[in-house]
């Protein structure tokens, strides 16, 4: 008896619909699997002949052929356990075959029936949505990721035969999920930080044009605590990038039965030990690397220098064009990565740098520090800026900052400014504005070209500096709502310049 | 002359046996001449200098290396003659040779040494640069190592002051280390002379370096130590100053700056102190016309924001972040005060965005 069965099979973070087809048919008793099969799905077999086994299906003694089509994509994961029961089921008529029309099946089954979780089930239902498939039969550890696509009609169950029960007849029980508001997060606020307002400043700017940012300071300044709190700064997420971003974490399985699609726009910190596959994502199946669970969100690099170099340099190529291909044997994968980067690093060894009276490193000693940071990484920085250290009464001072809230509605309001200007472009932030256009958003006048014609020649700037001088200006008269860039965002832009080698050349006479 | 080039070059004969066998003898020549039971006779030889002695005699082409030095334009004097200067002939363990690019340090005019710390501050560095630009304008020839940090400092402060200075190098005169200091270095020759006891050719070794202090300190009239931390070079060059009898001041600082801790040590051990520029060169019987003015910012009339921000920034660097804490002005504000005080020359943004209160115009 032939059948069919739809499921689907994950790809970076879109899926492709896959068929299963049962075969059943006289001749030598066998069960076979084939369509270019990863190890997990062609051990699905045992657990498939178990759990039928433990709700009293026993297979027939004939020749089962499954076929997952189209056979020439690669199938992984061990979403496939769930469709393929059922088809077997369907052809065996244990199961009618009209209950299955139109329903799409995802789950891992465990030798007793039950129906395990698995990665992606989000993705697949928002997708599958697009393509015209609208019930789903899901494991009940992954109902609540079901339920966030509301033009999809979701059923999780937690073991086969509630399934069988179901597809004869039986009524669904609709499960409902509390959502906790992650409290976590909506904790950190701005105001909290004592002082330090140059780097809040920088802070707000940076995500108001969405500028990379690299943070130098003393070790206990407050550079970790002021990072955390960026993400909050930045416009909420819109619906749209709520589901990507979701899609991604649900890919990594890290979306939990009591959480809602992603609110809040993601931190990431890897630690300075991460491999370049774990920041970028790979694996013989593409799983997706810290910087696109960043994605939309921030990625927090602590203590630069400390990264492995090579690491560094694969940011390069995802910096520029917002997403990662990664391309394997298997096929190639693009993942989202569309991230601020925020870094922070001691000045030198000792963290004390350039106080002379503490700072204990040899001229020598600077410079090995800083060369230890790759130099294209650092022309993708737009903002650098120093933390000082606290002094005991700044540190414990009662004077209270602006509160996150606030500093969000001005980069909400400088945002909407860019999205009106940029409208027609390719790009939707003032750090993207590439080089030659920048003279139509960037405009000077004649003082002020003049004044950064000195600057130019006064601090020997680098074309790329100066670039991302004027980028920043923009983003810095936006915030002022200003239509041209004046002096003053000029002199402030300039103070957020990069710093260079010569910083870390000794005292400059 | 080649005879002395060939007894600076005898490996394993160390500067002091080489200083007695040139009171023992009559001279290189006639060492390089001298039958070898002759010089088996000499009281304090062992077989084995012997042998070193012998070896190289044979080795050495006398004529070919002499020349092949003054091709490389490599000045070379001993003590055996009359040029070597006089200053540095009477400081105990006094190097056999001398070798230099450029001149060497003229005896009749007065010699000051500057030295200090590699890592040194802002103040360090601008009373270096300014001291040495005195000095250099008042005809005094600026003495120091080449080294990072105040050396540096001093050797700028002279080129500046369109004076004669001299660098004493821990390693051959034809080796440029630090190697940052070569443009430094090329602008020294042309006005002064690189100065070295070792051979062109060698590499800086650490254990070089104290010892070159004691030319540096015999070479000058005078040693002011700028800045030091407790252990420093710079303290060995006051003791080999002390030992051959000149003159040390040293430049007071802060009790709590570690910078400052060698200097203030120094004086405590009855240094002489550097309270000013002028008051230094009156030491030096030099009657200074005031042309490093201090800064009176009083003079400039500041408004009350800009008093409060000059009042802020000090010796040490401070950051923009700190100033933005301390006045809580805007940063576009804080940016236009600190961009008068730039231009009025009252500070100086010495890194990016690194502040510090200027000492001269």
């Amino acid at each position: 008896m032939y059948s069919t069965i739809k499921t689907a099979s994950l790809e970076g973070i879109h899926t492709k619909a896959i068929q299963v087809e049962v075969d059943m048919s006289n001749g030598m008793p066998m069960f076979e699997m084939v369509g270019q099969l990863a190890p997990e799905v062609r051990e699905g077999k045992e657990r498939i002949r178990t759990a039928l086994h433990s709700i009293g299906v026993i297979l027939p003694a004939k020749r089962i052929t499954i076929n997952l089509s189209p056979a020439s994509i690669r199938k992984t994961g061990t979403g496939f356990d769930l469709p393929i029961a059922i088809g077997i089921l369907k052809s065996l008529g244990v199961v009618s075959r009209e209950s299955c029309e139109g329903k799409m099946f995802v789950g891992e089954l465990s030798l007793n029936g039950q129906i395990l979780p698995v990665n992606g089930i989000l993705p697949i239902v928002s997708d599958g949505v697009l393509g015209d498939a609208y019930e789903y039969v899901i494991p009940i550890g992954n109902a609540r990721e079901g339920q966030l696509v509301s033009e999809a009609r979701t059923y999780a169950f937690s073991h086969l035969q509630e399934v069988v029960d179901f597809l004869n007849g039986k009524e669904y029980e609709n499960v409902t999920y509390n959502i906790e508001e992650t409290l976590a997060e909506t904790e950190k606020d701005f105001k909290d930080v004592a002082g330090q307002n140059l780097i809040k400043r920088a802070c707000e700017v940076a995500a108001a044009g969405m500028h990379n940012m690299l943070l130098i300071g003393a070790p206990g300044a407050g550079k970790t605590m002021i990072s955390e709190r960026l993400s909050t700064i930045l416009p909420p997420l819109t619906e749209s990038e709520r589901l990507e971003l979701s899609k991604i974490y649900s890919v990594c399985g890290l979306l939990s039965n009591n959480t809602d699609l992603i609110r809040h726009r993601p931190f990431r910190t890897p630690h300075h030990t991460i491999t370049s596959v774990g920041l970028t994502g790979g694996g013989a199946v593409p799983r997706p690397g810290e910087i696109s669970l960043a994605h939309n969100g921030v990625l927090f690099l602590d203590e630069l220098p400390e990264f492995q170099k090579k690491t560094l340099e694969i940011l390069r190529q995802p910096m520029e064009e917002h997403k990662v291909h990664l391309v394997r044997s298997k096929g190639t994968v693009t993942f989202p990565a569309n991230f601020l980067l925020l870094a922070a690093m001691n000045p030198c060894n000792c963290g004390y740098y350039p106080d002379m009276q503490k700072c204990r490193c040899s001229t020598g000693s600077l410079k090995r520090y800083f060369d230890k940071v790759s130099q294209p990484l650092l022309d993708r920085i737009d903002i650098c800026v120093e933390a000082p250290s606290l002094s005991y009464r700044e540190l414990v001072g009662k004077e209270q900052g602006e509160s996150s809230k606030v500093i969000q509605q001005r980069v909400l309001a400088c945002h909407q400014i860019q999205c009106e200007r940029y409208k027609n472009e390719e790009f939707l932030h003032n750090s993207h504005i590439p080089a030659s256009r920048l003279d139509e958003f960037c405009f000077l006048g004649e003082k002020e070209k003049r004044y950064m014609e000195n600057i130019f020649i006064k601090m020997s700037l680098t074309a790329r500096t100066y670039h991302k001088i004027l980028r920043v200006a923009r983003t810095i008269a936006d915030l002022d709502e200003a239509h041209f860039i004046s002096l003053k965002h000029l002199t402030e832009a300039i103070c957020y310049r990069n710093v260079d080698s010569k910083f870390w050349g000794g005292v400059e006479s | 002359m080649k005879y002395a080039y060939w007894l600076d070059n005898i490996s394993g004969i160390g500067v002091a046996k080489r200083r007695y066998l040139l009171e023992t003898t009559c001279g290189a020549e006639e060492l390089y001449e001298m039958p070898i039971n002759h010089l088996k006779r000499i009281n304090g030889l062992t077989e084995e200098d012997v042998q070193r002695i012998i070896k190289s005699r044979k080795e050495w082409n006398v004529d070919k290396e002499w020349f092949d030095l003054m091709g490389k334009g490599v000045g070379f004097v001993s003590l055996e003659q009359k040029n070597f200067p006089e200053k540095l002939r009477n400081i105990p363990d006094v190097p056999y040779a001398l070798y230099y690019i450029g001149s060497l340090p003229e005896e009749n005019r007065k010699s000051v040494a500057i030295v200090g710390a590699r890592g040194r501050s802002i103040y360090g560095c601008e009373i270096a640069q300014n001291l040495s630009k005195c000095l250099a304008e008042h005809g005094v020839q600026v003495i120091s190592g080449l080294a990072k940090g105040i050396d540096t400092d001093a050797h700028k402060g002279a080129l500046e002051g369109q004076g004669n200075t001299y660098a004493v190098l821990g390693s051959g005169v034809d080796v440029c280390y630090p190697k940052e200091n070569k443009y430094l270095y090329n602008k020294i020759i042309d006005t002064g002379g690189i100065i070295s006891e070792y051979p062109p050719g060698t590499e800086p070794r650490p254990a070089f370096f104290p010892l070159r202090n004691r030319i540096i300190s015999g070479l000058s009239d005078c040693v002011v130590v700028i800045e030091a931390k407790e252990k420093s070079g710079s303290l060995i060059t006051a003791d080999f100053a002390m030992e051959q009898g000149r003159d040390v001041y040293a430049l007071p600082g802060r009790i709590t700056d570690k910078l400052s801790s060698g200097c203030n040590q120094l004086i405590k051990q009855g240094a002489g102190i550097v309270q000013s520029v002028e008051d230094f060169l009156a030491d030096l019987d030099i009657i200074a016309e005031n042309t490093c003015t201090q800064i009176d910012f009083r003079k400039n009339l500041l408004e009350k924001d800009e008093r409060l921000v000059y009042s802020l920034i000090d010796f040490h660097p401070i950051g923009l972040g700190t100033l933005v804490d301390k006045t809580s002005f805007s940063i576009a504000y804080l940016l236009e005060i600190l961009k008068k005080l730039d231009s009025l020359g009252l500070v100086k943004e010495t890194f990016t965005n690194y502040y510090v209160r200027r000492i001269f115009k």
